[in-house]
């Protein structure tokens, strides 16, 4: 190398600037595209492993509640978790969360705000599982009026340690509202909702939401294994060892943290994305030195005459080709680095991952650099190589213009087509540089591939979405925190909210399916919808049978192609679905056609069957009121009170004479002072009346004993009353029956009345936006609140909005990539149109000399480039659908959705292109248009 | 005016990096119809820029030029074009014949973007391709072809508008001598035919069998008794 | 007598051209010693540009042999051609052939840098000073395409000459200049003929070939002495 050699390079990239840019350009967009998205990955990942650690995972995690059939009854947490360590001893550490919500406001506000409210069985700081860290203040100590809240949520509403806020306490008779003091924020990496999060201990929480309990239970156990072969009995002894109900447990591998590795599978997909970007920016290179060394075929030659060897030539055009990496690359890491932070930050909102402090990621600009010079350097090899070879003779030999024209097959077939000359022009120009022809057209394809793939993919997640969205015409969920009846909520909302059209229950549970397993849990639990029977279904929503078209009434399950296929069932087909410990048989009456694991029941069978029930009688504390015949004692018109009593009571009550009621044999137990008053003695027989029959008959007793409610029993023993009962001063003429047989004999349910555990809501108004929604909210919990009934709601207007939202904005960020691609192959055309109008200048100003205007020659330059676009077009539309294929099958929310092109990608793609190649090609056909006759001629 | 062509004290004046060029210092050149008119000068004299001045491929920095009863002085470009597609047939040096279009196609251009003999215009190349002797190759690619044949479809093509004027740049240099006979002959036959012929060239033969002989030296123009002898060669 | 130092014996050059066998050169002998200054003159196309290409090796011949001072060009292979011509032949192409995107000082110092001849340092200096003898010293920094025909000319001949070559060739050197630039050129020429160099030129104009000692006529593929003129006696 000397000094020529330099002066060569530089006098070639400055002469014509507009190249350079436009090649240097390239190269900066691919190497900005680069650093950006892969240091966009790398940060998250290597935050989500400092904020992760895998030894704080659970492995498993219990969804539990306490069913509303069990009442009143103090928990015990505490001892719970220690029995069933005890019973399981492989398990190292277990805790409980309760997660409910809370009502918060600023003390200056009129209006509370919803937050979730964390309390757990630990105290803070000896959480072993998921633990938060400590950022400023101190833990909230009990019964202090003491609340922590999460650091994103105090970024979001500016909190500070100190701050006062008003919390409704639910849990106290009235709602009072009282002020609590913030005394610390944490940093709660594990917990999914930050931006809403409050803690506050258990009993405090347990009062401030009025909720009892915990609903989820953390758990570890010496190793994974044990953990999933545990799971389902670990599930069924607390079940059955604790007031509680395990509706479900999911088994999670902490050496593959879902979060974690969805992200790496994201930080894989976008590197990728980015490197194929840079090899779109390396075609354009290619490209334009492959031009570069055909443009200046004689000064090659001229240089080999005066010294130059053939390497040195080389070296020449290869440093040509670096200058234009090193111009680009250089700006280019130097932007991708804050860009790349920037991204991570915006991800990590979609992730509830905190980027805090800047950081500069090493591999994200070590690879920038080297791709940013290496591209060029390869891409041009060859074409320097190749164009490097001309002899000094090939090379100075002018032909005029049309020396180095060579005559095929398809020029003589484009001869015979019946086009104007211009376009026939425009064909033939294309067809004679068929090396470049490609790489523009290879170049302007993958951008248009990796553009369309990607839009396919997400224009149709985004419609599943929609469309799952749309098959339920509710507005708004919500679920009270104790159970209520339907009616009753119903009637309160109707008579004091306005704009509501319908409410209407429903219930959502998750069961064992026998002889399933799910491909994403990999446990056999399903998730079960119960709706209202007679609405809401649409014909199309089945693929198979009629569900409950035809009867609503009709016993039986609804499931989704999905789960049918993997169980290998159909309609008309039973299943054994089982939860609590009880099992069932269901006929499957139709398939349904959503992309996502989900069945459905009557919700009223599905209540009963989980033990959503209200009314269900609790064995020894059932009182109720029936008659006996011919029995006049301390209340009026032959009342007696009925006592249900359980086994145990059955068994152990103190009796002065006869025997205890023993199960399977038909009987009553009566108090001393019944018998006293009936005159009643052991072996009597007495007539009782209960239930309906009791409203029918007169003040005084007319029975037909024919009725359910009507029986005539034996007295088996005499008891003396018990203590506390004796104590509460209530009427002492008792009867006890078993608690069943009195509930058969009222008629009422054993198991109660199923209650909904959720209400849907339907506006009047048909399509409501969020904000619309949540004002309807308000004032459906204002109304309720009212009447001392708090619930959680969930807008799914805003919802829907917001998974939108959140789709297409991931989508975005891919199609960044493919943006970077489609700026590189639009560059890619103008510089090609421009190598194009340089090289046929003296076309142009023969064309002109002959007679041709300005808009003859702007139509031929834009037909080619817009010819261009088009067969770059055809090629990608068939690979795009490929590439979108390909995607869905690598997402990993792609195994809901069935691949779908959507069709109004490729007319948009298609305009997309023409516009693409339009622009690109009216910048070279001006200047190719403007230049004089005279300026092309002057030195012929 | 009866002239043909009338350039009128034209100056044309070049601004480069560093300075001027005076390419043209003060011309007065007419031309009457059916004239036969030979250029002759040195490189740089400011020949060919006085034949851009006749074809309107440039235009002058003062003075002015009328063609064919146009004033050309401030045309736009767009406006030459298309007057000189129908006015001047040009023939360059080269050929420059457009290599994506076959022989037929180029002799048609003209009257394409003239909009002329709309309908017949296959018909009217083949005429004019007879003319010239090359009917059997009207479908060939100029690369197909021969460079006496390349410049004798050059010269079709700039008949293609039936021009008044035919403007030829060293029309035969690239011509072995018997093809720059035939050529020749051909442009008397054509002057014959009243067209009018100016032609730049360096052949003195040619030269000298041309009625009228112009010589130009540094911008300006030689009175035709000063015609130096050392500028013309023998063939 | 000093021995010739350009020689061809029985040079023949054919080309394949749609229209047949086209036979350019015909058996060309030609001997030249140190110190001629010739000139080939004939009509266009007649075959100059084609001898020419055959002495500076860029183009080889059908048949015969052509020898430059001690080496067979014909035999040699083009990769070792390469740096021997750059320091033994100074060609002036027919269109200039300047490098656009250089200026005009850099072109004449391009030679020089990868020929590797003279003092790295003094290179620019001796390329200004060419520049000065030929009258265009003031256009040393311009890019070509802002100078005229003449001038880019100008440059083309000082580059040739810039490695003190001992063959200088020249097709049609003068084409573009003016009576006066011509005669300067041709006085340099001589000078560099007197010191013993080789000169070749080719032209089509007859008349300038008046005061050039040596000249052939190449006609139909032929060569004929019509000048004999000096020719170093020793």
């Amino acid at each position: 190398m000397n000094r020529s050699t330099f002066r060569k390079i530089w006098g070639d990239l400055w002469t014509r600037k507009g190249r350079t840019l436009l090649v240097s350009l390239s190269i900066f967009i691919g190497v900005v595209g680069v650093v950006t998205l892969i240091t966009a990955g790398d940060l998250l990942v290597k935050q989500l492993q400092e904020d992760i650690q895998e030894s704080e995972l659970p492995m498993i995690s219990m969804f539990v509640n306490v069913p509303p059939s069990v009442g009143d009854v103090a928990l015990d947490n505490q001892t719970y978790i220690t029995d069933l360590k005890a019973a399981f001893p492989d398990i190292t550490a277990a805790e409980g969360e309760a997660n409910n919500p809370v009502y918060w406001k600023f003390t200056d506000e009129g209006r509370f705000r919803e937050a979730r409210l964390f309390s757990y069985t630990q105290f803070f700081p000896d959480k072993v599982l998921e633990p938060m860290r400590l950022v400023e203040g101190e833990y909230p100590q009990p019964g202090q009026a003491q609340i922590a809240v999460e650091q994103r949520m105090a970024e979001d509403y500016d909190f500070e340690v100190g701050d006062v806020i008003d919390l409704r306490i639910l849990g106290v008779e009235g709602i009072p509202t009282e002020q609590w003091t913030i005394s610390a924020i944490v940093f709660h990496a594990y917990n999914d909702a930050s931006s809403l999060a409050m803690y506050a201990p258990y009993d405090d929480a347990e009062m401030i939401t009025g909720i009892e309990g915990i609903n989820t239970l953390a758990l570890r156990l010496t190793d994974f294994e044990t953990a999933k072969t545990s799971r389902e009995q670990m599930q069924l002894y607390w079940t059955e060892n604790t007031p509680y109900s395990a509706l479900f447990a999911l088994a999670q591998d902490p050496a593959q943290n879902q979060a974690l590795e969805g992200t790496k599978q994201f930080q894989q997909i976008l590197s990728a994305l980015a490197i194929v970007a840079m090899l779109v920016s390396g075609f354009l290179v290619l490209n334009v030195v492959s031009n570069l060394v055909t443009e200046q075929r004689r000064q090659i030659g001229v240089m080999k005459s005066l010294g130059a060897t053939r390497s040195e030539t080389f070296v020449i055009y290869a440093g040509i080709a670096v200058s234009y990496g090193l111009i680009g690359m250089i700006p280019g890491v130097l932007a991708g680095i804050p860009l790349g932070y920037e991204m991570a930050k915006i991800i990590g909102d979609f992730a509830n991952t905190l980027i805090d402090s800047f950081e500069i990621s090493v591999p994200a600009v070590v690879l920038g650099i080297t791709l940013g010079l290496a591209v060029p350097i390869i891409s041009s090899i060859i074409p320097v190589y190749f164009g490097t070879r001309v002899s000094i003779l090939e090379a100075m030999t002018d032909l005029g213009l049309g020396g180095n024209y060579s005559i095929g097959v398809l020029n003589r077939w484009i001869k015979s087509l019946p086009l104007p000359l211009n376009l026939k022009q425009s064909f033939n120009n294309l067809v004679q540089k068929k090396a470049r022809l490609a790489l523009t057209v290879i170049t302007l394809t993958l951008a248009l591939t990796a553009f369309m793939g990607v839009s396919a993919v997400f224009v149709r997640i985004n419609d599943v979405l929609q469309e799952l969205l749309d098959q339920f015409e509710f507005q708004a969920i919500f679920e009270t925190t104790e159970s209520q009846e339907f009616e009753v909520i119903e009637a309160l909302i109707m008579e004091n909210v306005a704009g509501i059209k319908e409410v209407y229950p429903g219930s959502g549970s998750i069961v064992q399916l026998e002889g399933y397993v799910s491909p994403q849990s990999e446990t056999n639990q399903v998730m079960v919808m119960g709706v209202v029977t007679d609405r809401g279904i649409d014909e199309d929503t089945f693929s198979e049978g009629r569900g409950w078209l035809d009867d609503p009434d009709r016993k039986g399950i609804v499931m989704s192609k999905e789960i049918t296929k993997e169980i290998g069932k159909t309609v008309g087909d039973f299943v054994t679905i089982s939860a609590n410990g009880q099992s069932l048989d269901l006929e499957i009456i139709g398939i349904l056609n959503f992309p996502y694991p989900i069945n459905m029941m009557n919700w009223k069978d599905l209540s009963q069957f989980t033990g959503f029930t209200l009314g269900a009688p609790t064995p020894d504390q059932y009182f109720t009121a029936i008659a006996v015949e011919d029995y006049s004692g301390t209340l009026p018109a032959s009342r007696m009170t009925a006592w249900g009593i359980g086994a145990q009571t059955a068994a152990y009550i103190e009796l002065l004479d006869g025997a205890p009621l023993s199960p399977g044999k038909p009987g009553v137990m009566i108090s001393e002072a019944a018998a006293s008053n009936g005159d009643y003695a052991v072996g009597d027989e007495i007539t009782v009346v209960a239930g309906a029959c009791l409203e029918t008959a007169a003040a005084t007793l007319v029975s037909d004993s024919t009725d359910d409610c009507t029986a005539t029993l034996p007295i088996v023993g005499i008891f003396a009353l018990p203590a506390q009962m004796a104590e509460a001063q209530l009427p002492p003429d008792l009867v006890a029956f078993f608690w069943q047989d009195l509930a058969t004999l009222e008629g009422i349910s054993l198991e109660g009345k199923p209650v909904p555990n959720a209400f849907y809501v339907l506006s009047e108004d048909v399509d409501p936006n969020a904000r619309e929604v949540d004002e309807l909210i308000d004032q459906i919990n204002d109304t309720l609140v009212d009447h001392g009934i708090t619930a959680s709601f969930i807008n799914m207007v805003e919802i829907s909005d917001m998974a939108s939202d959140a789709i297409l904005s991931i989508g975005i960020i891919l199609n960044l990539a493919s943006l970077v691609m489609a700026a590189v192959g639009a560059i890619g055309l103008i510089t090609t149109l421009s190598i194009a109008v340089f090289e046929r200048q003296k076309e142009i100003g023969v064309m002109r000399s002959v007679g041709a205007k300005s808009p003859t020659i702007i139509v031929q330059f834009l037909v080619e480039g817009v010819l261009v676009g088009i067969l770059a077009w055809i090629i990608a539309a068939p690979l795009s659908v490929g590439l979108a294929w390909a995607l869905t099958e690598i997402l990993p929310f792609g195994d809901f959705i069935e691949f779908a092109y959507p069709p109004i990608l490729l007319p948009f793609g298609f305009i997309g292109i023409l516009i693409i190649a339009t622009i690109s090609s009216v910048w070279p056909s001006v200047s190719a248009a403007r230049k004089t006759v005279s300026d092309i001629l002057r030195y012929q | 005016m009866d002239k043909l062509i009338s350039l009128q004290a034209v100056q044309k004046t070049y601004k480069i990096k560093g300075g001027l060029i005076h390419a043209l210092r003060g011309v007065d050149f007419e031309v009457a119809q059916g004239e036969f008119v030979a250029l002759v000068g040195p490189s740089g004299s400011g020949k060919s820029t006085l034949i851009n001045m006749i074809t309107g491929i440039d235009r002058p920095t003062k003075g002015e030029v009328y063609v064919a009863g146009q004033r050309l002085t401030h045309m736009g470009e767009d406006r030459v074009a298309g007057w000189r597609g129908k006015n001047v047939g040009v023939v360059f040096q080269f050929f420059q014949l457009l290599p994506s279009l076959t022989v037929m196609e180029n002799v048609i251009m003209p009257m394409t973007y003239a909009g002329t003999y709309s309908g017949r215009r296959q018909e009217r190349a083949l005429e004019l391709l007879d003319l010239v002797d090359l009917v059997d190759v009207a479908d060939k690619y100029p690369s197909q072809v021969s460079g006496g044949q390349q410049q004798r479809a050059a010269i079709a093509r700039a008949l293609a508008n039936d021009p008044p004027l035919i403007v030829g740049d060293e029309p035969t240099g690239n011509l072995d001598s018997v093809s720059a006979g035939l050529m020749f002959a051909l442009f008397e036959d054509l002057v014959a035919q009243g067209k009018t012929m100016v032609m730049v060239t360096h052949d003195k033969d040619l030269a000298g069998k041309v009625p009228r002989v112009q010589e130009v030296r540094d911008g300006l123009l030689l009175d035709s008794s000063e015609v130096d002898d050392r500028l013309l060669v023998r063939a | 007598m000093t021995s010739p130092f350009v020689i061809t014996r029985n040079l023949v050059k054919h080309y394949d051209t749609p229209n047949g066998e086209l036979e350019v050169l015909r058996g060309i002998d030609l001997e030249l010693r140190r110190g001629d200054f010739a000139a080939i003159v004939g009509p266009s196309g007649a075959g100059k540009t084609t001898l020419l290409n055959m002495i500076t090796a860029v183009d080889k011949p059908t048949r015969g042999e052509v020898i430059v001072g001690d080496k067979s060009v014909v035999q040699t292979p083009q990769p070792q051609l390469t740096k021997w011509r750059a320091k033994n032949i100074g060609i002036v192409f027919q269109f200039f052939q300047l490098l656009p995107t250089i200026s005009v000082v850099d072109n004449i110092v391009f030679p020089m840098d990868y020929a590797n001849v003279h003092k790295p340092a003094q290179r620019r200096d001796y390329a200004l000073s060419w520049l000065a003898r030929l009258g265009i010293e003031d256009q040393a920094e311009k890019r070509p395409d802002m100078l005229s025909g003449g001038q880019q000319q100008r440059t083309a001949i000082a580059r040739a000459l810039a490695n003190n070559p001992p063959l200088i060739i020249g097709d049609e050197p003068t084409a573009n200049l003016d009576r006066m630039s011509t005669e300067n050129v041709f006085n340099i020429f001589q000078e560099l003929a007197d010191q013993g160099a080789t000169v070749v030129i080719t032209t089509y104009d007859r008349d300038i070939v008046a005061n050039i000692p040596i000249v052939y006529e190449l006609q139909d593929g032929k060569l004929k002495e019509i000048k004999s003129g000096k020719r170093m006696l020793v």
